[in-house]
């Protein structure tokens, strides 16, 4: 698991110092802080970002607005942001939210604030609501990543790292090639957010990676994952194989 | 005086180079028996409908001879009237008045649209005949007048006979068949003299002797002739006079006796000159009447003019009236308009110093507060350099611990002013949303971990992860925020603080903040829950509150259409109660 790379666009020293012990205490990671519009499009373009914090004042004016207009108007580089104002006023308030931000943060915040906003701001970004906070589920998918709540920390998983998926009840066991970890998330979601081109079920209970099979033994129904480990092939998906070859 | 007709005609008796007068009975006068009998039929006719109130007014006009009264209700009547015997009486009144007019033409027209079987035709016969016979038609008029058929005698009693025969005879005469014309004229004279109608009489004789005298039967022409000059010498008009004694003149200018001839003449002449001063006195007269007539209207054009220069004054006065009226109406409009926006205003003022004196109180009570905490802060802080100073770093902890204290409740003070100045404003970004109620507790009980520490006061949250409520996170947070600092404020090192869920249903969740601090009287705890903007002071002299914070939460609940309620029992603690929405209702 990767921590989450968070960009911080503050122009006053003070409150980026504090966000940024905040942040690092809750275990993201910050790739960078910008003063002004100009820095933060250079750090954001210049960085894998996963998500940015925004103050709507950059010495003195709505700047962080501007940077969210710009955030918006790539939609290959879109990514979830955080409004962050100490002000309630309501004319900002009105003029940031036709930016469509993921979540307001106010200050003063505390660590939890911060982790709340951050989450809301994920969830809402990938349309996937109410899930960190919710004791059923852990983890929101997107097309890259994975974002796992793990014991009041935000930690991701490249998706492409993903071997395979195995499901226990109401837990799935993820497998990468360095390690193996537990979260909760139905296996009919999982399903639905990965992508079925590379993602394909072969037995109620696993995923596999089409990429990153070695062997197919038909004769057993079973295969061989990079990580060497063997998965079941049941009779109910077999013409997933069928697939296969022709992909081959 | 039975016999209109005053027509004269002036036949030119070639043979003799003479003159003579031959008259005839052109139209029958309106109170002849005949045109009596018309006019009780037609009235007769209108009482049976009683929608032909023309017929009787035309009947009326007809019998005062006011020809164009006449003409003006019949043409009224021929477009209400349908029934054909209706039509007859219509047409003939029709005909009478354009032949009385003079307009002989549409006076045709009219009678021969009357119909054949009309009760009165014998007399429209008899009317068109003297129509074309005073146009000189004779063989015409003769036709019609020989039509009428003297035998009925229903038929005689609708015209006079005597005109009949003697209008027939003047036809005949100027036919040139003398022979009929003797005959008739003598059949006229000869009722004329039963009735001793003289002027009739006088030219029935006339024109017989006429009618002998173109025969050259001169005895019995000057007979005649003799007989109409005595009569009209004692009944006969000027006119008459005129006439019969010029005839006599003639005949007797044609015997040759010259003598009688000349008296005549000159009686003639004389007759003839004081008719004629009779027209020149008539002429003056009419010259008279006429400027008379043109005084009368120029006087009543003096009276138009003032009536009109009156009818002006009077409008002017009206419509200053009503100028008038429309004023005060107005006025009093704007005057009501004026009292109620004085009103109004009134009103609002009221509850503007109201506010007024409440915000003065606001500021009074916190820049108090503020005062005495910042001040606190700076005895603190010489406190804590005294001890830097004297190296005491045991004790710096404490104060250290104290001023972060004081720091904390100036702050959240402020931002409870700061809040309320946004509510009041209503400046404040609110967006409701779906929130889970424990997540909420445990951020806004994050920032008071310090200070619990310090108190010894143990927090627990026992709200369910999975309860969510509808509210803007920001507004609940400052709710959540003023009960922990009130909570905080009131309770003893050692006691408890605890958050439960009372209950939810489908629409609701309800839950308590509960402490087991010193609790508050029934005075205040009703005053807290009342909505007057009145602050109170706290009944704990060491922890002064302006109110303000309960206030501000009361506002904040409202508007995230909760409620709030406050159980408390002095030195026991204090519950507040809180119930707020589930989910959006259909809203947002």
């Amino acid at each position: 698991m990767e921590k989450i790379k968070v960009l911080i666009v503050e122009d006053t020293v003070a409150e980026s110092d504090k966000l940024t012990d905040t942040l690092t205490e809750s275990q993201f990671e910050i790739v960078g802080v910008a003063r002004s519009h100009q820095e933060a499009l250079k750090l954001f373009y210049g960085n894998k970002v996963d998500i940015v914090v925004i103050d709507i004042f950059l010495n003195g004016i709505p700047e962080g607005i501007t940077f969210a207009e710009t955030l918006n108007n790539v939609p290959e580089s879109s990514r979830p942001f955080v409004f962050l104002t100490s002000s309630t006023d309501r004319s900002i308030f009105e003029r940031a939210k036709l930016t469509k931000p993921y979540s307001f943060l106010l200050k003063p915040f505390n660590p939890l604030e911060v982790l709340y906003a951050l989450e809301m701001a994920i969830e809402k970004f990938y349309d996937q609501p109410d899930i960190f906070q919710s004791e059923e589920e852990d983890t929101v998918i997107s097309s890259e990543f994975l974002f796992i709540k793990k014991k009041d920390a935000l930690k991701k998983v490249a998706v492409s790292d993903i071997i395979n998926i195995e499901v226990e009840e109401r837990y799935c066991s993820i497998f990468t090639a360095m390690e193996k970890f537990v979260i909760q998330i139905s296996l009919t979601k999982v399903i639905n957010l990965l992508d079925p081109a590379v993602f394909y079920r072969v037995h109620r209970n696993h995923i596999v990676n089409a990429r990153e099979i070695e062997e197919i033994q038909p004769s057993d129904g079973l295969l061989t994952m990079s990580n060497k480990a063997v998965i079941p092939i049941s009779d109910h998906y077999k013409e997933v194989l069928n697939q296969f070859k022709i992909i081959k | 005086m039975f016999y209109s007709s005053l027509v004269i005609n002036w036949i030119k008796v070639s043979l003799f180079g003479a003159l003579f007068f031959i008259s005839f009975y052109s139209f029958s006068k309106r109170d002849e028996k005949s045109n009596r009998l018309l006019d009780q039929k037609a009235e007769a006719l209108t009482r049976k409908h009683k929608d032909l109130i023309f017929l009787s007014k035309t009947v009326g006009f007809a019998q005062s001879e006011n020809w164009d009264s006449v003409l003006v209700n019949t043409q009224k009547l021929l477009q209400q009237v349908k029934g054909p015997k209706q039509l007859d009486f219509v047409h003939y009144y029709r005909a009478e008045a354009f032949h009385k007019k003079g307009i002989f033409k549409y006076a045709l027209k009219e009678f021969n649209l009357v119909r054949n079987s009309f009760e009165f035709y014998a007399m429209v016969r008899f009317n068109k005949g003297c129509i074309f016979l005073s146009q000189e038609k004779y063989n015409q008029a003769l036709n019609l007048f020989k039509s009428i058929d003297t035998s009925n005698k229903q038929i005689i009693q609708t015209i006079r006979i005597d005109a009949l025969f003697h209008n027939t005879g003047v036809c005949y005469f100027h036919l040139g068949n003398f022979t009929e014309a003797e005959n008739y004229l003598i059949k006229a004279i000869q009722k004329i003299e039963k009735l001793k109608d003289y002027t009739s009489l006088i030219n029935a004789y006339t024109d017989l002797g006429s009618v002998y005298y173109e025969q050259y039967q001169d005895e019995k022409a000057i007979s005649y002739f003799e007989k109409a000059y005595l009569l009209s010498k004692k009944y006969g008009s000027k006119e008459l006079k005129l006439s019969s004694a010029n005839n006599m003149a003639v005949v007797e200018e044609n015997r040759k006796r010259y003598d009688l001839a000349l008296k005549y003449r000159k009686e003639y002449e004389s007759w003839n000159d004081s008719l004629s001063d009779q027209n020149k006195i008539y002429e003056v007269a009419q010259i008279e009447k006429r400027l008379a007539l043109a005084h009368k209207q120029r006087r009543v054009e003096l009276l138009e003019s003032e009536n009109k220069l009156k009818q002006a004054e009077l409008n002017t006065y009206l419509f200053a009236a009503l100028l008038l009226m429309a004023i005060i109406v107005f006025g009093t409009y704007f005057y009501r308009q004026n009292v109620l926006r004085s009103r109004v205003i009134l009103r609002q003022k009221q509850e503007l110093d109201l506010l007024n004196a409440t915000k003065d109180q606001l500021f009074s009570i916190v820049s108090h507060d503020l005062r005495s905490s910042v001040h606190a802060l700076s005895v603190s802080n010489s406190k804590l350099k005294d001890k830097v100073q004297k190296q005491e770093y045991n004790s710096l902890e404490n104060q250290l611990e104290e001023n972060s204290v004081i720091a904390t409740n100036t702050y959240n003070m402020l931002d409870n002013l700061l809040n309320w100045a946004l509510l009041q404003t209503e400046g404040g970004y609110f967006r409701q949303e779906e929130h889970r109620l424990s997540m909420l507790i445990d951020q806004v009980a994050y920032n008071f971990k310090g200070v619990l520490n310090q108190k010894q006061i143990t927090f627990e949250n026992t709200i369910p992860k999975s309860i969510k409520v509808f509210a803007d996170a920001e507004s609940l947070k400052i709710v959540l925020r003023n009960f922990m600092d009130n909570s905080i404020k009131f309770s003893d090192p050692g006691s408890e603080i605890t958050v439960n869920l009372l209950h939810e249903n489908e629409t609701e969740v309800c839950f308590e903040w509960k402490d087991t601090g010193k609790g508050m009287s029934e005075e205040t705890r009703l005053k807290l829950l009342s909505d007057s903007p009145q602050l109170t002071k706290k009944d704990h002299e060491k922890t002064i509150g302006s109110g303000l914070g309960m206030n501000l939460c009361q506002a904040m609940l409202a508007k995230n259409d909760g409620k709030l309620d406050i159980w408390s029992r002095q030195n026991e603690g204090t519950k507040m109660i809180v119930t707020l929405k589930k989910s959006s209702d259909g809203k947002n």
